[in-house]
């Protein structure tokens, strides 16, 4: 903290004694005494997150679970490494949901399965990480609300925009992450089949 | 990588280039926004810590280190209400941490709240409370209680320039001009240049009318702050009652 803990005390006095000449009493001025408490907080600092004291690999635990699955997701799209459609077995798995048989059969069928869409930004900079398998599941998850609702989500992501790079992966996650809550929250409301 | 650069950057003290760098972070990472508070803080820029802080208790509030953070950030930039709450925030989250509860104390002095403040340093026990109850009894006119305290602490701190100068205030308050050349004599002896040491003598003369010892600690007050304005004032009433003086004595004569 700043030393800025004073608080003046003004001695009430005065030199009231005859002046010279006029004897004319002219007080002396009171200097300025400051009661201080500096000292209470003089050895109070900031504290540091220990976990970001030290460069190298840093995982955050305060970042959201949407943040996470953000950060899952985008990887994904740029090398989705899926089985071909006709071969694969999807199986969503979401907390407190007891929808994983179910999951398999709403898939589209090979046939129909169009993945991954041409029209899917590439995004650079989050490609580092392993692709993560969130994608395909949420993905799976989407087509099973119909392949229409999927590409035009993914629409609002071509790589045509006039926005900045940057700023159209971010839009793209929220986009998407958007459409992964949505559905989730959709498909958890809906009766089972 | 950002993040590691920065702290790179940190680590090597070129924090205007590390805050450069996290500046340019498109969307909110709480380990982005504290890092870069730490730096914003480094730097002296406390309203910009105290709002980096901000967003990353939002993120994760019940973190008692961050409002803590946020705290002392508020408290750099005066803000001593905010500064206030945000202490009692950490209180709520964790009632014994000690540095929260100094520093929300030494926040209510500020506030004028001398009894509330009196209450919390009285359950930080000794060490640096001590100077903050004896400042909350100060403003609560318990002198005498006051003064013990600050002896208590100067047993402990004998050269406390800061128990010595309030000690110094308090018994000009009390007009007590005996104690304050005591204190002030004190005070000299840790700090000769000690300005309010200086100042304290001469109110002391001029308290006792002698008026050559107030023109003598005037100019050594002078020739250490040419800038103190009632030291001028002072030093030329001094001197003009040393004149009158030596006038009416030789008119005697």
């Amino acid at each position: 903290m700043q030393d800025s803990t004073r608080r003046s005390v003004a001695p009430r006095f005065g030199v009231n004694g005859p002046r010279p000449g006029n004897g004319r009493a002219e007080p002396s001025k009171s200097f300025h005494f400051a009661v201080t408490w500096a000292s209470v907080t003089a050895h109070l600092s900031l504290i540091e997150a220990a976990d970001l004291r030290n460069t190298a690999t840093v995982e955050s635990k305060q970042a959201s679970r949407a943040a996470a699955a953000a950060v899952a997701v985008v990887p994904s799209v740029q090398q989705p490494q899926v089985q071909p459609a006709s071969k694969t077995r999807w199986e969503m798995v979401v907390p407190k949901m007891d929808r994983a048989n179910r999951v398999p059969q709403a898939l589209p069928s090979g046939a129909e399965y169009d993945y991954p869409p041409a029209s899917i930004p590439a995004m650079p900079g989050l490609f580092a990480t392993p692709p993560a398998p969130l994608l395909t599941r949420a993905m799976a998850m989407l087509g099973m609300r119909g392949r229409s609702s999927n590409l035009q989500s993914l629409q609002l992501n071509a790589p045509s925009s006039p926005l900045p790079v940057e700023k159209t992966v971010n839009e793209g996650r929220e986009v998407l992450l958007s459409k992964i809550t949505k559905s989730l929250r959709n498909r958890a409301q809906e009766p089972a089949l | 990588m950002k993040l590691d650069t920065a702290l790179e950057l940190r680590s090597a003290g070129r924090l205007e280039e590390a805050l450069e760098i996290l500046s340019t972070a498109s969307e909110f990472d709480p380990r982005l926004a504290s890092v870069r508070a730490e730096i914003e803080f480094a730097l002296g820029r406390f309203e910009d810590a105290a709002v980096s802080y901000s967003a990353v208790t939002l993120s994760d509030p019940g973190n008692t280190d961050l409002h803590y953070n946020l705290a002392l950030c508020l408290a750099c930039c005066e803000r001593w209400d905010l500064a206030a709450e945000a202490f009692e925030r950490v209180l709520r989250l964790d009632a014994e941490r000690t540095d929260a509860r100094l520093g929300l104390g030494s926040c209510l002095l500020h506030l004028s709240r001398a009894e509330e403040a009196l209450v919390n340093f009285h359950r930080c026990g000794a060490g640096p409370a001590l100077i903050g109850k004896a400042v909350a009894l100060q403003s609560l006119q318990r002198f005498d209680e006051a003064g013990r305290l600050y002896e208590t602490f100067l047993a402990a701190v004998p050269d406390s320039e800061e128990a010595l100068s309030n000690l110094i205030a308090m018994s000009i308050q009390r007009r007590d001009f005996a104690q304050t050349s005591d204190y002030a004599s004190r005070l000299l002896k840790v700090r000769p240049d000690s300005t309010v040491a200086l100042e304290a003598l001469a109110t002391a003369a001029f308290g006792g009318s002698d008026h050559p010892a107030a023109a003598f600690y005037c100019e050594r007050i002078l020739e250490l702050a040419p800038d103190n304005l009632e030291a001028w004032h002072n030093f030329r009433i001094a001197m003009d009652q040393c004149s009158f003086s030596a006038g009416h004595l030789g008119g005697k004569q």
